[in-house]
């Protein structure tokens, strides 16, 4: 290992207080690797170099956003755990059914690059050929980066690979080729960016400009926080939920000792919560 | 339950084989499109999936899968090809194709389409 422990240790601290995720001992080797990727990035030749830099001016600006980025799982496809969408569907055709005239509005808290919204946005759009169907999403993420690869809707060869047929992709995306950008050659159609909204933000800060949802998807997030920080992410949460809205979390994810204000939803498909009625909160 | 993958790529047939050891999908090797029909015209009940290049000789793979559906094989065809405009997808989809995957693909992707037509098993 290159940089001493107490160097890897610096950066770990700094990303668990600015994200909340925990690198333990055992992980600084990865730590390692990414943060020399990160180093080549900027031009430096390797993690040391980017150590000398980071004790004269602190982690700011562009490395402060790069090692966000790394230290945030960005793992991601198009219909990502099917069964998942599948409640989606069932619970967009209920509300379609009993608030006939009222907007769905749904949160996808860590979109990574966009692949989760979007497929919320095909599956809407579908509901909305065949019933009365509004919907908003907004999407928001900790790093600024791949925000904004979600907000072009541009992807690679590989990734409209990844969850889509070839009739979603030829129904819902066009193609640049030879005039655009030939790394992300696949663009979604406009109509899939109809009703969304995205911005950049990280879990653990105030949001003050945030209405309620009726179903926020934050899945695969809370896995990578400390108990307090989980606490802390799913207060906010569920104070922006409306009345009876869920939150849908990754298949392994659990709220057992974190929340009172949830209650959990048996379903195969996946690990849902909805808001209790304030008067059953303890 | 048996693949029939059609390809003049020696590659691509030993590539798809390496993806599919240890899993309970069996394949059948088709070189061209006429071996393709000719293999299917003996029994296309023994399959489940067929995977179909598309520039081939002898037999292409929009001229093959024409033939394949116009025999009324309702098996899954899942394009795997170079071609990877947005027109050639949608004509092979026009032609009977049930799906499409663009070369260069990854292990993960072919898993994914086939666990998709044929059940978790092949994952």
């Amino acid at each position: 290992m290159a940089l001493p422990q107490e160097c890897l240790k610096y950066f770990a601290n700094f990303i668990e207080a600015e994200v909340g995720i925990v690198y333990s001992e055992v992980n600084y080797y990865q730590l390692e690797t990414r943060l020399t990727e990160i180093a080549k990035q900027i031009g430096l030749p390797d993690s040391e170099a980017l150590w000398s830099q980071v004790q004269v001016a602190g982690i700011k600006g562009d490395i402060k956003q790069l090692v966000i980025d790394i230290a945030t799982n960005n793992e991601t496809s198009f219909f990502r755990d099917p069964n998942v969408f599948k409640l989606i569907t069932k619970l967009a055709k209920e509300f379609a059914e009993q608030r006939s005239g009222e907007v769905f509005k749904v949160w996808s808290a860590a979109s990574s690059t966009g692949q989760e919204m979007y497929s919320l946005a095909m599956t809407f759009f579908e509901i909305a050929q065949t019933t009365p169907f509004s919907y908003l999403i907004h999407a928001s993420d900790i790093s600024e980066r791949v925000l904004a690869r979600a907000q072009a809707g541009t992807y690679t060869q590989l990734e409209v690979q990844r969850g889509l047929s070839a009739m979603q992709l030829v129904k819902h995306f066009d193609q640049n080729l030879g005039s655009g950008d030939e790394t992300f050659p696949w663009m979604v159609k406009p109509h899939l960016k109809r009703g969304l909204s995205f911005k950049k933000r990280n879990l653990l800060d105030p949001w003050n400009d945030l209405g309620t949802f009726d179903l926020i998807l934050c899945r695969n997030v809370l896995i990578y926080q400390t108990v307090e920080n989980k606490k802390k992410v799913v207060q906010k949460l569920t104070e922006h939920l409306n009345a009876n809205g869920s939150i849908i979390l990754g298949g392994a994810e659990s709220l057992i000792g974190i929340s009172d204000a949830l209650e959990y939803v048996a379903s195969e498909s996946a690990v849902m919560y909805r808001k209790k009625p304030l008067s059953h909160v303890a | 339950m048996r693949i029939l993958i059609t390809d003049d790529s020696k590659a691509v047939h030993a590539f798809v084989k390496s993806v599919l050891e240890g899993t309970p999908y069996k394949l059948t090797h088709a070189h061209n499109g006429s071996e393709a029909v000719e293999i299917l015209a003996k029994n296309a009940a023994a399959f489940d999936l067929m995977l179909l290049d598309w520039e081939m000789p002898i037999l292409d793979g929009p001229s093959t899968l024409s033939q394949v559906r116009a025999k009324g094989i309702t098996f899954p065809i899942v394009m795997i090809t170079t071609k990877n405009d947005l027109e050639s997808i949608s004509h092979a989809l026009a032609l009977g194709a049930t799906d499409y995957v663009m070369k260069p693909f990854t292990k993960d992707i072919l898993i994914e389409k086939l666990g998709q037509y044929l059940g978790e098993g092949a994952a």
